[in-house]
């Protein structure tokens, strides 16, 4: 789901980091004022295991490439404005130091992966949990919120043959089908099984993990 | 997929062992290593920004030359720097840019530079262009390296920020450009923690193939990585407690200070002669694109 440079043009990439300016500064606040000390290593680690389920990708003819995030399990881990910093950081290192998502595209990837995601995930969460219980809840949630990041990348790219001739040569007719295949049958299943594993595990032995409070819109204790 | 998990695994920890070792050269004496952290990561920002707005492969290759000049500069072998830019090229970007050489995912007909099949009748598949031959086309090869190129150079920029600063200083660096607090604390930190998660899913991986024998279907190797990135999350958790404690018994209280942290920030005249360089060389290279 890493856009690469040269994929979208100039105007999209700047329209996409002038819409992450402010999800950047809302995150940033409401993290740093509820964020204590004992959160922050674990908000690098989650950051730093998003960046390495991200480096098990594969290739999407007619569009980017396939992966998990991991962005449902932060935010409902540590809420989603949380996650919003967490994959920021982790796609952020891979754009620099490994070429993996461009970095004029960063607004785009952020937008789609650390924004997009982590909300999706969480609020479907949210709504799920009370229904059918936390692994059944949390499977589902990141099987849907990953396919919904890869409709918003596959629709950004998927527009440049008509705005700006000369980057992504892949029309909407085959960029939304190419991911929204790819999300649905490979990347989408593997992160509901890890993302239920692991909440089935916590659930089980690390209950005390899943009450930690949670940065997001409209918590305030 | 197995055996390219393993493949992507074993390079990764071998560049991570590269970066470690590449401090090395981060404390040599030489051109880059004397300009002021701050200053080089912003003139090496406008080198990637230019860089990427570069559409003509000529032009592309004056910044790749560019690149490969202040390295040598920097006195980073070349030997040691090419191939560094070059390890994930294949592996984050080949992946994409390889299908678009068939003509099958060209939106429009190509010329043919070689026909790998003839099927003799024409093909229609759901959201292709009908086809009867699965040809390479020129267009293709050359929308691809174009594409390569790009991406190489930017890459090749950013890993020499890297070459030749030490992380320490470069995190200084963001932090004095008013990034936000946060971000570079958890930046410096998730860093780290690659390298040692990286280290931990290795050895798992390493462990559970020696135990293996005979060839493994792909459901057994899906359950297998999730397993894995289950495994990773639970042993990061209790590490990332152990940290905290570490880091409170030290002295953490939300604030943090850097290691090497500059005393005073240098404003040389050097630095100033660099940042103005590169800003006239990269509106150049970009005027001369636009002449050409």
């Amino acid at each position: 789901m890493h856009i690469p440079d040269g994929y979208l043009g100039p105007a999209t990439c700047a329209v996409m980091f002038a819409v992450m300016i402010p999800v950047w500064y809302f995150a940033f606040k409401r993290t740093g004022e509820k964020l204590g000390p004992k959160e922050v290593p674990m908000l690098a680690v989650l950051s730093a295991v998003s960046f390495l389920v991200m480096m098990f990708n594969w290739p999407v003819p007619d569009g980017t490439t396939a992966h998990m995030v991991g962005g449902t399990l932060i935010a409902i881990i540590l809420g989603p404005w949380a996650a919003v910093i967490g994959i920021t950081v982790a796609l952020g290192i891979q754009a620099f130091f490994f070429g993996d998502g461009g970095i004029t595209a960063l607004g785009a990837n952020c937008f789609n992966m650390a924004f997009v995601l982590p909300f999706a995930g969480y609020y479907l969460y949210r709504l799920l949990e009370g229904r059918i219980g936390k692994v059944g809840a949390s499977g589902i949630a990141a099987y849907i919120a990953i396919n919904i990041a890869a409709i918003f990348a596959a629709i950004e790219f998927g527009v440049q043959p008509y705005i700006a001739p000369g980057y992504c040569p892949y029309g909407l007719n085959l960029s939304i089908p190419a991911m929204a295949f790819a999300h649905l049958t490979t990347a989408g299943p593997v992160a509901a099984v890890v993302t239920a594993v692991v909440i089935g595990y916590l659930e089980k032995s690390r209950p005390d993990l899943l009450k930690l409070k949670k940065i997001a819109p409209g918590v305030t204790e | 997929m197995s055996k390219f998990v393993d493949k992507t695994l074993a390079e990764i920890v071998d560049y991570i062992k590269d970066a470690v070792f590449s401090e090395e050269y981060a404390k040599l004496n030489a051109f880059l290593q004397k300009i002021s952290p701050k200053v080089k990561f912003i003139s090496f920002m406008v080198l990637i920004t230019a860089t990427i707005f570069a559409r003509n492969v000529y032009i592309i290759l004056v910044f790749f030359s560019a690149s490969l000049m202040l390295a040598s500069l920097s006195r980073i072998p070349l030997r040691f720097y090419i191939p560094r830019v070059l390890i994930f090229i294949p592996i984050f970007t080949g992946i994409i840019a390889l299908p678009y050489i068939f003509n099958v995912f060209q939106p429009y007909e190509g010329t043919p530079l070689v026909v790998l099949h003839d099927f003799q009748r024409v093909i229609d598949l759901p959201l292709l262009r009908p086809f009867s031959r699965i040809e390479i086309t020129s267009e293709g090869v050359f929308w691809a390296s174009t594409f390569l190129a790009r991406v190489t150079t930017a890459v090749s920029f950013a890993i020499l920020l890297m070459l030749t600063t030490r992380w320490s200083d470069l995190v200084n660096a963001l932090n004095a450009l008013r990034f936000p607090k946060m971000f570079v604390l958890i930046l410096g930190m998730a860093y780290r923690y690659i390298f040692l998660l990286l280290d931990m899913v290795s050895k798992m991986l390493f462990s559970r193939k020696s135990r293996a024998a005979g060839k493994e279907s792909s459901v057994s190797s899906w359950k297998l990585n999730a397993g894995i990135v289950g495994a990773l999350f639970l042993k990061s958790y209790d590490m990332s407690e152990d940290i905290y404690l570490a880091m409170l018994s030290r002295g953490f209280n939300g604030e943090f200070m850097h290691v090497h942290a500059d005393s005073q920030p240098r404003r040389s005249a050097k630095d100033f002669m660099f940042l103005s360089t590169i800003i006239i060389f990269c509106i150049s290279a970009l005027l001369a694109e636009v002449m050409v």
